[in-house]
């Protein structure tokens, strides 16, 4: 079970479609993904927050088995998170988070462990570039009452599938002017999708 | 784990020198916890308040904490625990009842971050130990329960863990310090489903 936590301070976080693509086109330490880079990784999965006390608006990938750990950003879509230039390396999801709250009385970020005890159920190994599913979740809340703090769990759903999200994905890469020149991923999810 | 001990809300149980240490309800709990691959110089980020006048990071630094209890109940901490430095023989004067090891954990990462003027979050990543079970007898003196033996992979889940016997080895670390007459007595510790 992971925890949850609370930050009680004005909006830091606000995304645009410009901070948007940096988080989605941004690579390793933010540096633009090359479309030509074939050992960039298509990584995507599904984060369902209905049930969450805030949106989800960005995701923590963390590369482990390094002398010091990397992270990436992912984007968050309507729950689709995803990133086009993952290189190779031992990969999951660490953190996530958004903004909760009542709009212009308590609205603040929230930020979450996805689980920070061993391996959690985004692990992933690329070992050859690809295409890559972290999983489909839905927060599931666990309140602890009036004196021990609150937890939530993030349980793995079989619905959307990963066929409806791929088709969503494809969709989205194809339609956004910045992101449908990385053909190679979009490739990737329609050989994929072929598969399905 | 060191903020509740430095509150008095736990036990952190003592590694002893000298058999008039034991008293008749308390026995000797002599082993050894490794980790394969054992942690690289600053793999654990330990940073435990914006001040640590009571060394809480040192309880944690290179070490496990195990948490004892007088059953088998299910996975928790019980904040009565002992720390063993990881990769050497310990040798902690534990009650006699408490026999269950129902939880274990070696920090990776435990650092405060101020997040409000008023509010402090922590970062707390762990190795999960698995559960065991020690055979401890009334008369016992001191007990000897094997080397749990961890092998972790690059995400820090353990993926196998063995209960070696080094009772030799044990053994004369255990006279040295406690003399040739101290009783040592093998039982190696099982694991608790």
């Amino acid at each position: 079970m992971a925890s949850e936590r609370f930050f009680p301070f004005g909006a830091l976080f606000s995304v645009s479609s410009l901070l948007w693509l940096t988080l989605v086109l941004g690579g390793c330490a933010g540096a633009p993904v090359d479309p030509k880079d074939e050992s960039a990784s298509l990584v995507f999965g599904y984060f369902d927050m209905a049930d969450a006390p805030s949106n989800l608006q960005w995701v923590s990938l963390k590369r482990y088995g390094e002398k010091e750990p990397v992270w990436y950003d992912l984007a968050a879509r309507d729950g689709l998170i995803f990133h086009i230039g993952i290189a190779p390396g031992s990969y999951q999801v660490e953190k996530f988070g958004g903004m909760g709250g009542i709009p212009l009385l308590t609205r603040h970020p929230y930020e979450y462990n996805f689980g920070t005890r061993g391996r959690n159920e985004t692990a992933i190994r690329i070992q050859k570039p690809g295409i890559y599913f972290l999983g489909a979740y839905k927060y599931i809340d666990h309140s602890g009452g009036l004196f021990k703090a609150d937890k939530f769990q993030m349980k793995p759903t079989k619905a959307p599938s990963e066929k409806e999200l791929l088709q969503r994905l494809i969709t989205l890469l194809e339609s956004d002017s910045e992101l449908k020149m990385y053909t190679r991923q979009i490739a990737l999810a329609r050989k994929r999708l072929g598969e399905l | 784990m060191p903020a509740l001990l430095i509150a008095g809300c736990g036990t952190l149980h003592p590694e002893v020198t000298s058999l008039s240490q034991v008293s008749s309800g308390t026995v000797i709990l002599v082993g050894q916890v490794e980790l394969v691959p054992p942690l690289k110089p600053g793999e654990q980020k330990l940073k435990i308040g914006t001040f640590d006048p009571f060394g809480a990071a040192d309880s944690l630094r290179d070490r496990a904490v195990l948490h004892l209890a007088g059953e088998p109940k299910a996975a928790e901490e019980t904040w009565e625990v002992i720390n063993p430095r990881l990769g050497e023989t310990f040798f902690f004067r534990i009650p006699k009842d408490k026999r269950f090891v129902v939880m274990g954990t070696i920090t990776t990462e435990y650092v405060t971050r101020s997040v409000s003027k008023r509010q402090v979050v922590n970062d707390v990543s762990e190795i999960l130990i698995p559960r065991v079970a020690f055979d401890i007898n009334a008369t016992d003196k001191a007990v000897y329960v094997g080397t749990l033996r961890l092998h972790r992979d690059e995400f820090n889940e353990v993926t196998k863990a063995e209960i070696l016997d080094h009772y030799t080895r044990a053994s004369v670390e255990f006279k040295k310090k406690f003399g040739t007459s101290a009783v040592l007595r093998k039982a190696i510790a099982k694991p608790l489903k």
